[in-house]
């Protein structure tokens, strides 16, 4: 044991992760990272359930559209949805003289709209698929007594939707965490833009992206955790006694 | 007898499906107080009439009234549909249903099932509806499930609770769709048991049943059906009894 210690010792002397300026700039990125996804995440969902709902509907002028937004969104890579928010808007003329110039001078404006257009989408099709999944004897029995596709919608389908969407939605948010990570190639500094910054510097690279791996585990445990106990709660009327 | 004091009155229904005539001509009328048994095998058109009923099937002709208020229909694209769906709401409020597969909302606690619509849809205070909601499950025997789920109830329980779900409406007729279908053997007894007392205390009531012997016992009126036109109807003691149509006499087999 003595001997192991003391061959970790100069690893652990001179690394590049548990000095105080490294340590400020992970938290710093945390920070980034924690805010861009639970933004695009409240954003994207507030998007996701009208959406969803238009999705339902029989009426293609209605359902039409949103079909192709998800589809459109769902079958393009990520990254390249942020380059053309983040460079594509840039090489619009005059845009740099226009009410819009906020937008491309900062990159935390398109990484955003790029972000809550993407997890629009996803959830878009997970919340379309529980409310398609509502049993058709539960609506039935709402319009049987007298309820209005409204008043249904919002005491029925819904509620019973989302509870079933928990799951899947909770991949969701899990995989928003990880995809957050290219928001790094377009100058954010958040969690994977300092492990780079830290490995440029040092030029080494385990030590940075290992620990920020950890970081990314460890957030998404807690996502996990806080959804097995939403499901916990709202999904114990699946549970048989 | 005027129309507006019968609660229930259908005359001539005519209901296809693709071209597919499956109700050709029914009517019925349910005064206060009557228990009209619709029986004839599958595919005779006896559900399909129940749910014409309260417009969860758009009959393609004929008349609904209830209580003197008669439905309106309009015809668009071809199509015969209600001129005024809050109209139908407000009917459908007043006309419960039980299910065959009682289609209790999953979400929603025992309680919270019974006392939905009266808060969501009649706009009665939350208070008032959880005490009557209290003593009707007390009537139907499940009080001290009021807070299951219905996942957690069995068939007869469940289908039990969607009964007390209907009366909580104060409805002014009550449409049984095969209540006892889903059921295990030993389970339909005390749904029949429950439907019994709600006859004795002068419920008005129209069910879709295979129970011969609840047909029997507890209508006033019994209507057989079949491929979707009335092949005999009248008293119970005359229908079992004294069966003039071929066909109900081998519907009912050897045992009446």
């Amino acid at each position: 044991m003595e001997h192991w210690l003391a061959q970790v010792a100069p690893f652990l002397s001179h690394n590049t992760i548990f000095t105080p300026a490294t340590l400020a700039a992970y938290w710093g990125g945390m920070v980034t990272t924690v805010q861009l996804v639970f933004i695009s995440l409240v954003i994207g969902i507030v998007l996701a359930i009208p959406l969803a709902i238009g999705r339902a509907s029989h009426r293609v002028w209605i359902s039409g559209p949103i079909w192709f937004y998800t589809y459109v969104f769902r079958g393009t890579p990520l990254l390249i949805q942020l380059y053309i928010a983040y460079y594509g808007f840039a090489f619009i003329p005059g845009v740099q003289q226009s009410w819009f110039a906020f937008f491309i001078n900062n990159a935390l404006y398109p990484a955003l709209l790029s972000f809550v257009l993407n997890t629009g989408a996803y959830t878009t099709e997970i919340f379309y698929g529980a409310i398609r999944a509502t049993p058709r004897g539960e609506l039935e029995a709402a319009r049987a007594y007298g309820m209005s596709s409204f008043t249904a919608y919002r005491r029925i389908v819904l509620p019973s939707a989302l509870r079933r969407a928990l799951p899947a939605y909770g991949n969701e948010v899990i995989f928003m965490l990880h995809a957050s990570a290219i928001a790094s190639a377009v100058t954010i500094t958040d969690m994977t833009g300092v492990a780079y910054n830290v490995y440029a510097e040092f030029y080494s690279p385990f030590p940075p992206f290992i620990f920020v791996a950890c970081l990314y585990m460890a957030l998404s445990f807690g996502i996990q955790g806080v959804f097995r106990l939403a499901e916990k709660r709202l999904l114990r009327h699946l549970k048989p006694a | 007898m005027a129309d507006n004091a019968i609660p229930l009155v259908v005359r001539d229904l005519h209901k296809s499906f693709n071209d597919n005539p499956v109700l050709e001509g029914l009517s019925l009328e349910a005064h206060e107080g009557d228990v009209i048994s619709l029986i004839g095998a599958s595919g005779s058109g006896k559900s399909t009439f129940l749910r014409c009923m309260n417009l969860l099937e758009i009959p393609n002709a004929g008349d609904i009234v209830v209580h003197g208020e008669s439905v309106k229909f309009k015809t668009r694209r071809g199509e015969r549909e209600p001129a005024d769906w809050k109209q139908v709401e407000r009917i459908r409020a007043r006309l419960s249903m039980v299910f065959q597969g009682f289609n209790l909302w999953a979400h929603m606690t025992l309680i919270g099932n019974v006392i939905e619509a009266p808060v969501h849809v009649l706009g009665k205070s939350k208070k008032e509806a959880r005490e009557h909601a209290m003593a009707l499950l007390e009537r139907v025997g499940l009080a001290d499930r009021a807070d299951y789920f219905p996942a957690q109830l069995s068939g007869g329980q469940q289908q039990r609770g969607a009964i007390a779900r209907a009366l909580a409406m104060d409805p002014e007729v009550m449409l049984f769709d095969e209540p006892t279908s889903a059921l295990d053997p030993e389970l339909v007894g005390d749904v029949l048991k429950v439907m019994r007392e709600l006859a004795d205390e002068g419920r008005t009531m129209v069910v879709v049943t295979h129970e011969m012997d609840f047909a029997r016992d507890v209508s006033s009126q019994v209507i057989y059906l079949h491929q979707g036109r009335v092949e005999e109807a009248g008293k119970p003691e005359d229908v079992f009894g004294n069966p003039s149509s071929e066909r109900l006499k081998q519907f009912l087999g050897p045992r009446f």
